[in-house]
């Protein structure tokens, strides 16, 4: 038997294509490996007997072929062709993606508004509603420069989380279903704005309302504004929200006086 | 970033053929997620507008009005327009995908389309009859719906041809009207103008009622709009009357385009 057919008869059980090229490549090297390590053992030996005698050494093609049929299995081939091509195909269509649509403000994975976030807390209460989990995650007393514009302000921030990705709570849903209750009791509904601003010296502020201010995959957060007149450390803020789907209230204390330049 | 690569190719080669099959399908399913996010995570019409009710907080409600059934006249205006089909067979096209559902003492009212923006609003049902524009509450009573006529006629000068008619109306949708009602009248005083329509019954008690032409306003150029709505039963019996202000007492509206 040639060293092409016997490579031939060897390779033959493998089904999925690539892999008969490559195990052909490799027994070929090993057969080449072979006859040049006779050659160098036997100066002497011709060219055409050390290949035989390489050939003969390399074992039954048959055989072979039984165990090399076992191993290689072609859906498991076939399926890794596939999902190379697919993530070819989907990274096209991602480039394709990106260069012909613009993500909605807040449909990214993740982002913020601009509006800033001052002091953290990390255990603040957690209540469901509907699907979504909201949290107080930040509170703190605003301490603004005497601008004759700009008043001090309590700002605590809310965040709605839900494992659904796709369905991160509106927007419109937060400010239209909340309300926050200031340490004196007075309601401040958060559908509406009190805006301080002076546009000749750039000077902006929302003095009462809420504001989306940063998104996550699973979550987004809503900073909520209201009077700070009065405010002594430890105060606590109530925020409820109402909507068809039910009631929650959560509150937290707002302890840390930060001073905004 | 060469070095960085060269040995995550080296550690890819290592590893099993089924274990680089899992990894390109952990791969694709992420970069599918992006795809999906650049598009604002677009779910099929009903999903879509469960998943509004639910982003706005709202419980779930039984579906009784959707626009989305196969056109039989093939006489649509817009590829974004959807039929729905009165019970007495007219095919009415609407501008838009609305959906409609309702619960114990309020309904929800959603429209889909993209280029119309998306809303979803809740309706307080009092036991009566109740209307609701299929319109945005910030915009105006335009035209959004049509139905066609069509048949043989002849031109001017006298010759056969085939007519196609566009009634064009601004529409409503009407819950709680009594069972024996027959006949809708409703009338809409839209910045000065006066226009009336009738309406066609649908399944689950729905009616859909439509006031024909006039001239829209945007809604910031008139402050209400008052209706008067009547129903009429057998041998033409005023069955309910009732007048208002459309939006009046409605919840507020998301709308999330």
């Amino acid at each position: 038997m040639d060293r092409t057919s016997w490579l031939d008869t060897a390779v033959s059980g493998i089904r999925f294509g690539p892999d008969r090229k490559a195990v052909r490549a490799e027994l070929e090297g090993h057969i080449e490996d072979k006859t040049a390590d006779l050659q160098r053992i036997f100066p002497g030996i011709p060219e055409e007997e050390a290949r035989e005698r390489a050939l003969s050494g390399m074992g039954d093609p048959e055989e072979l072929k039984i165990s090399l049929a076992k191993v290689h299995r072609p859906w498991l081939g076939w399926l890794w062709t596939a999902s190379r091509w697919a993530l070819w195909v989907t990274l096209l269509a991602l480039n394709l993606a990106a260069l012909g649509t613009r993500t909605e403000y807040g449909n990214s994975l993740r982002g913020r508004s601009g509006t800033e976030v001052y002091h953290r807390i990390r255990d603040g209460e957690k209540a469901q509603l509907g699907q979504y989990t909201f949290r107080i995650t930040a509170a703190a007393y605003l301490d603004v420069p005497e601008d004759g514009v700009r008043e001090d302000t309590l700002q605590l921030v809310l965040r709605a989380s839900s494992p659904r990705f796709w369905e991160r709570l509106s927007w419109e849903a937060f400010y239209s279903s909340l309300t926050a209750v200031g340490p004196d009791g007075t309601r401040y509904p958060m559908d509406r704005q009190d805006i301080r601003m002076d546009e000749s010296r750039g000077v902006y502020q929302v003095y009462t309302g809420s504001a989306g201010c940063r998104w996550g995959i699973f979550w987004r957060e809503a900073a909520v504004y209201i009077p700070a007149e009065g405010w002594r450390p430890g105060d606590h803020v109530t925020l409820e929200l109402e909507s068809p789907a039910g009631r929650i209230s959560l509150s937290a204390p707002v302890e840390e006086r930060v001073e905004i330049p | 970033m060469k070095k960085w690569w060269k040995k995550l190719e080296r550690a890819f080669e290592r590893i099993s053929r089924g274990k680089k099959l899992a990894c390109n399908v952990a791969l694709c399913a992420f970069l599918l997620v992006l795809i999906w996010s650049r598009f604002g995570y677009p779910l099929p019409a009903e999903l879509e507008f469960r998943r509004l009710e639910r982003t706005h907080l709202m419980p779930r409600s039984e579906i009784v009005f959707s626009n989305g059934a196969r056109s039989e006249d093939g006489l649509r205006v817009s590829r974004s327009d959807r039929s729905v089909f009165a019970l007495d067979g007219t095919e009415l096209h609407l501008r838009g995908r609305w959906f409609a559902g309702a619960g114990k003492e309020w309904a929800v009212l959603a429209c889909l389309d993209r280029s119309y923006n998306s809303f979803i609003r809740e309706i307080p049902l009092d036991g009566g009859p109740t209307l609701a524009p299929l319109a945005r509450p910030d915009w105006y009573l335009d035209l959004n719906g049509y139905w066609v006529t069509q048949g043989w006629g002849e031109t001017p000068e006298g010759h056969p041809a085939y007519e196609y008619e566009y009634h064009n109306f601004s529409a409503f949708l009407l819950f709680g009207a009594p069972e024996e009602t027959v006949r809708a009248e409703l009338t809409v005083r839209d910045g000065g103008a006066e226009r009336t329509g009738g309406g066609w019954a649908l399944e689950n008690g729905l009616w859909l009622l439509g006031v024909e032409d006039g001239e829209a306003r945007a809604r910031d150029q008139v402050s209400e709009i008052p209706y008067t709505l009547r129903l009429y039963g057998a041998s033409d019996t005023l069955l309910s009357e009732r007048s208002g202000t459309l939006w009046e007492g409605d919840a507020p509206s998301f709308v999330v385009g």
